[in-house]
């Protein structure tokens, strides 16, 4: 079963057309969901469903072996870390708990053209910290669920 | 502009009123799937275009122009895998006189 799907048609839509397009598509939904339904949890969501499908039809040289199992266990380890430290960081800076507006990323606002609050910021990190973890978790579902690709 | 976009709607519901009935009153898998993949593909491809039309040249207009190309695509695609996985499992076509259940019985793997 860790064959790739041997449909020429459905490997070429899936490879050329469907994963690229929902990663992208998760990404947007990522940094657009300040005006747009949407948010970390949805993007990771819609990313994972890239993986899932990607892993599905593929098979484990195109799928499995660029993201195995253990780099999404690493992925969700590192967006715990990131909104845990988002939440902490603040402490050490004279803040309350999760209070943005104390984040040292002033520096971000050099390279960012739009003139955004620093809380604005904060929520983003945290936002990025939930869609790794999202994407992370439910690719680690995935792949114990269905024990296809847990022997590398 | 207007009379365009639900003539476009009205026609899309048409042919997904049409896929429904053929999923109902169809015998079998292939035509069912058959139904479905044809009509519904190009019924929701012209209800989307009504809403196209509708939205104008905008952001939302470019979100459904993008819909209407996944689902244009997908849909068939994911018909194809289904009839496929029926054809090699041995999933016979219907036949009026019933000897399409002679067959998969014996060439039941």
């Amino acid at each position: 079963m860790t064959e790739p799907h041997d449909s020429l048609i459905l490997h070429f839509i899936v490879r050329a057309f469907m994963v690229p397009f929902i990663i992208v598509f998760g990404i947007y939904v990522l940094v657009h969901g300040e005006a747009s339904p949407g948010g970390g949890f949805q993007a990771g969501a819609i990313v994972a469903a890239a993986f899932v499908l990607a892993r599905l039809t593929l098979g484990r040289e195109h799928a499995v072996n660029r993201f195995p199992t253990r780099v999404l266990i690493w992925t969700a380890s590192l967006g715990m870390a990131v909104y845990l430290l988002a939440g902490v960081v603040p402490l050490f800076f004279g803040a309350n708990f999760l209070d943005y507006s104390q984040l040292p990323v002033g520096w971000f606002n050099n390279i960012a053209t739009h003139d955004e609050t620093l809380r604005a910021r904060g929520i983003f990190i945290v936002e990025f910290g939930v869609f790794l973890a999202v994407l992370g978790t439910l690719g680690i579902l995935y792949d114990y669920l269905t024990e296809r690709y847990l022997d590398d | 502009m207007n009379i365009v976009a639900l003539a476009l709607m009205a026609a899309g519901l048409f042919f997904m009123a049409i896929a429904v009935i053929g999923l109902v009153r169809l015998p079998d898998f292939f035509s069912r799937v058959h139904a479905v993949s044809k009509s519904e593909t190009l019924g929701i491809t012209l209800l989307l275009l009504g809403l196209l039309v509708s939205a104008g040249v905008s952001l939302t207009g470019l979100k459904l122009a993008l819909i209407v190309l996944f689902v244009a695509i997908s849909n068939p695609v994911g018909v194809h895998v289904l009839t496929r996985a029926a054809v090699r499992n041995g999933l016979m076509p219907w036949r009026r006189d019933g000897l399409h259940l002679a067959s998969e019985a014996q060439g039941e793997r």
